[in-house]
């Protein structure tokens, strides 16, 4: 358990070891969409995640972007 | 349930070649230090993760797994490791080139494998107690797989900090905005009615129509133009008067150079060496990286090895991220080197501007020149600032330089101002020429800021709206996670505290909180009740204790979240923890873990006997299986066989004539000695230093005389004591504490260790042959284990 003390970072999860993270990220794909927060935008995040890009602070920006161009009535 | 079968080292650290038949059992394995118990360990962990802990992290540099984890005289090539399984006899290889592809139904549990969280090294507990919140978080993170979502909190707060700097910039340029135009119409000026509005009241004084709107500036330009254009040098005076009043609003924003001070001061922690090594690694990962992107074969650039290059490629994209996770002091960097470059870019703004209205003026060729060439060292600096917003600095901006420059362009601007002013009056222009001119001059000037002013508001409105979506994803994203993390720390909680008061029954210290701090990104706090306050657990418990809570803490972890791999193994974890409670360790092994199969390492014979005694107490004998790693060499690795008690390993050696039974005999009675004191509760000395068989021996026979009453019990003691002491060797041991086996024959070695096993066996409960232990609330010495069917028991 406490081997990560050692290491810089982990690299051992495989995408289909992370229900718990999956678990997490759902909880907080709900809120926003209660929230209501632009759909394009939750779709776009959604997709960062399954891919792994969603650690990238630009690849947010992106989106961000994205979405305040194609909705700009919503999101605030 | 899925149980390993066996596993199979070939080539591997220490090992040459082993079979090690687990048959679905626990395994205790017991091991002198360097007899090759780690290689074991590390062969599962291989097997599993495909990587060695010890070869990871910092100060592992030269340490790598291609070149140091294949045995001596082997070659990478040669190493496999191959685990079989149970049910379905399923058998799984890894080697360097392939590795193990488990089928269907043992994906989830080689899944939960990989992680290589079953496994728990002794160092590794004490790290983790006292490591800081932040790294315990990560700790954790790591068994409960959650680090991914660390990195994702992390990139969504850099980018709502970003977004919110966005802001914060675009409000000042328009307050900067606001603050020129309020300068310009000699009062203040906070909308662009009210700047519409002063306008009018100047154009109107020098007769003007009033304008409807700024886009009206220009055709009011042409109008005025028109009315003078008998005058054959209007557009030189338009151009001057343009160039007067753009030298005349020309300030330097004083706040810069305190904003660089501020800024040199923040940036000297990062100069120091090492937050430059952790630069240098992002210097060289980044060269990697480019490397890697350029060269299109799947070749390591360093070992030549291959590689994926994709996984690769993510691997350094995902390391320079956690990298560049810097502190809130590395933030406020960030944030104060963007404040300086929008300052600089305007007042850079504001020269070119100045620049380009001098350029139709010969006269004030000198001057231009000297503001390109501060318009360079600008740029310059600017890079650096680059490079300081990269914290990738290693001495202090040179703030001074800056400071001379604009001074000099401060000058130069007030210079050229009294120089234009002068040639203006020189040209001879009518008084009414000059206002009308003012007047334009300033409606044209307040009608660019107003456009400028616009831009921004547009800009701030977009900014704004993606800050707030950045911070409510954020926020929302670090709740949701802190909330579960609460969750799940709450749902171990009553398995640490329950282990840890298994442990610990009649401790002070209790009520163990694993918490998540509130005002913390990602942080985990730990706390224990010790004599009534809730302290850290280092405050007032002892190494001992910390490293039962680590074991504790792993544990229920382990328990929580290690479900579907139900494999735990414990390297050589309890050294510090006394004899009794290690005796509880094994109550929560074998109670709370019943359905896991263990394999515990250890080098300490004490402990590994307890471990064997405890299988019989809690009826798991024939669940587990007990192995000694006898002797180990490089040729022919770990030589392991079955458990043999103390006794057995003595007497087989006194069967064979070996006199160095005798020095077993003299560990055998100091373990005994020491068990006796401890149990009977026996005044002794205190040393701070190990205790020998001299220190022990009367403390031990006295305190048993004292409080044996039974007069048959009480001559079976004292007749052993009395053998014992009437052999030579004990004589020796009594005397000088030197044993001097070479001098005495076989049949005294055998006597003296028949005499240490006779008062064992005579202090031992009939039933199940736990050490008698002494009861002082019940005057009782009996039998300690709570599972014995007919504990022995004594009155005192």
């Amino acid at each position: 358990m406490f081997s990560v003390l050692f290491l810089l970072e982990n690299e051992r999860f495989g995408s289909d070891s992370m229900s718990l993270q999956d678990d997490i990220f759902n909880e907080f794909i709900e809120k926003l969409k209660a929230a209501q927060l632009p759909t394009k935008l939750i779709e776009s995040l959604k997709k960062l995640w399954i891919s792994g890009k969603l650690i990238y602070k630009d690849e947010i920006f992106t989106i961000l972007k994205e979405a305040c161009k194609n909705d700009p009535d919503k999101g605030n | 349930m899925t149980r390993i079968k066996a596993i199979s080292i070939h080539a591997f650290r220490g090992t040459p070649d082993l079979e090690l038949t687990f048959d679905g059992k626990n395994l205790i394995l017991r091991g002198e230090n360097g007899t090759g118990k780690s290689s074991i360990v590390e062969a599962f962990e291989f097997f599993f993760t495909g990587k060695l802990l010890m070869f990871e992290g910092e100060g592992t540099q030269s340490l790598s797994l291609n070149r140091h984890a294949p045995h001596k005289n082997f070659s990478q090539d040669d190493v496999s490791i191959k685990v079989s399984f149970d049910p379905g006899n399923i058998t799984l290889e890894r080697t360097f080139k392939s590795e193990p592809k488990p089928p269907a139904p043992l994906r989830r549990y080689f899944k939960a494998a990989q992680r290589g969280t079953f496994i728990l090294r002794r160092s590794q507990i004490l790290k983790f107690i006292v490591s800081i919140p932040a790294e315990r978080f990560r700790a954790i993170g790591s068994i409960i797989g959650i680090e991914q979502l660390d990195n994702v909190e992390l990139a969504m707060k850099r980018a709502y900090e970003e977004l919110e700097q966005n802001v914060i910039n675009d409000q000042k340029r328009i307050s900067d905005i606001f603050s020129k135009i309020s300068e310009h119409l000699g009062k203040n000026i906070t909308d662009i009615e009210q700047a519409l509005a002063a306008v009018n009241e100047k154009i109107r004084e020098v007769n003007f129509a009033p304008l409807k709107s700024f886009d009206e500036v220009n055709k009011l330009n042409e109008q005025f133009l028109k009315s003078f254009k008998e005058s054959t040098n209007i557009e030189q005076i338009m151009k001057l008067n343009e160039a007067i009043e753009q030298l005349e609003q020309f300030s330097v924003d004083e706040e810069i150079m305190k904003l660089l001070i501020d800024l040199n001061m923040k940036l000297k922690p990062f100069m120091e060496e090492s937050i430059r090594r952790e630069l240098f690694l992002g210097d060289f990962l980044t060269k990697g990286q480019q490397i890697v992107e350029r060269d299109e074969r799947s070749i390591c650039p360093l070992c030549g090895q291959e590689i994926d290059r994709q996984a690769l490629l993510e691997q350094i994209k995902s390391r320079l991220q956690t990298l560049s996770e810097l502190s809130t002091e590395a933030t406020e960097v960030r944030q104060l080197v963007s404040e300086i470059e929008s300052k600089l870019s305007s007042l850079e703004e504001s020269m070119e501007e100045i620049y380009k209205r001098l350029e139709p003026f010969e006269q004030l060729t000198r001057i231009r020149v000297k503001f390109e060439k501060t318009l360079k060292v600008l740029d310059k600096f600017k890079e650096k600032l680059k490079l300081a917003k990269e914290l990738r600095i290693e001495k202090e901006l040179p703030i001074d330089e800056i400071k001379q420059n604009i001074m000099t362009v401060d000058k130069l601007v007030k210079s050229s101002s009294v120089k234009c002013k002068r040639m203006f009056k020189e040209i001879g222009v009518p008084s009414d020429w000059k206002r009308k001119m003012d007047a334009i001059n300033v409606a044209t000037t307040v009608g660019t800021l107003v456009t400028e002013l616009s831009d921004i508001e547009k800009s701030l409105v977009i900014n704004e709206k993606q800050r707030d979506i950045a911070k409510k994803i954020y926020e929302t994203f670090s709740e949701t996670k802190k909330a579960k993390v609460a969750e799940i720390y709450e749902s171990i909680k009553g398995d640490v505290n329950t282990f840890y008061s298994t442990l610990h029954p009649s401790d002070p210290h209790k009520n163990i909180e694993v918490n998540v701090m509130p005002t913390r990104r990602a942080s985990t706090k730990l706390t224990i009740e010790s004599f009534g306050s809730v302290e850290d657990p280092r405050a007032y418990t002892s190494e001992g204790h910390l490293d039962s809570l680590g074991l504790c803490i792993f544990l229920a972890f382990v328990k929580t979240f290690n479900k579907e791999c139900n494999f735990i193994i414990l390297d050589d974890v309890v050294t510090t923890i006394d004899s009794q409670h290690r005796d509880l360790i094994c109550k929560v092994l074998f109670e709370h873990f019943k359905d896991y199969q263990l394999f515990i390492t250890t080098h300490d014979a004490i402990w590994y006997e307890q471990l064997c005694r405890a299988q019989q107490a809690y009826g798991i004998s024939g669940n587990c299986k007990n192995l000694e790693i006898v002797r180990w060499t490089l040729e022919t690795g770990p030589i392991i066989e079955p458990y043999k008690t103390r006794w057995q390993r003595i007497e087989s050696k006194i069967n064979s004539g070996d006199k160095l039974a005798a020095v077993e005999g003299r560990r055998y009675l100091e373990w005994l000695l020491k068990n006796i004191c401890e149990a009977m509760q026996a005044r002794t000395v205190f040393k701070t230093t190990g205790y020998t068989v001299a220190d022990l021996f009367t403390p031990a026979k006295q305190r048993l005389m004292e409080l044996i009453k039974d007069p048959v019990f009480k001559q079976q003691i004292t007749e052993r004591f009395q053998e014992l002491e009437s052999t030579t060797l004990m004589g020796n041991l009594l005397s000088h504490d030197n044993l001097e086996a070479e001098n005495v024959s076989i049949n005294e070695v055998r006597r003296f260790c028949v005499a240490i096993h006779e008062l064992h066996k005579a202090l031992t409960c009939n039933c199940c042959g736990t050490l008698l232990r002494y009861y002082k609330d019940i005057k009782r010495i009996r039998c300690p284990n709570g599972r014995c069917a007919q504990p022995t028991e004594i009155s005192c």
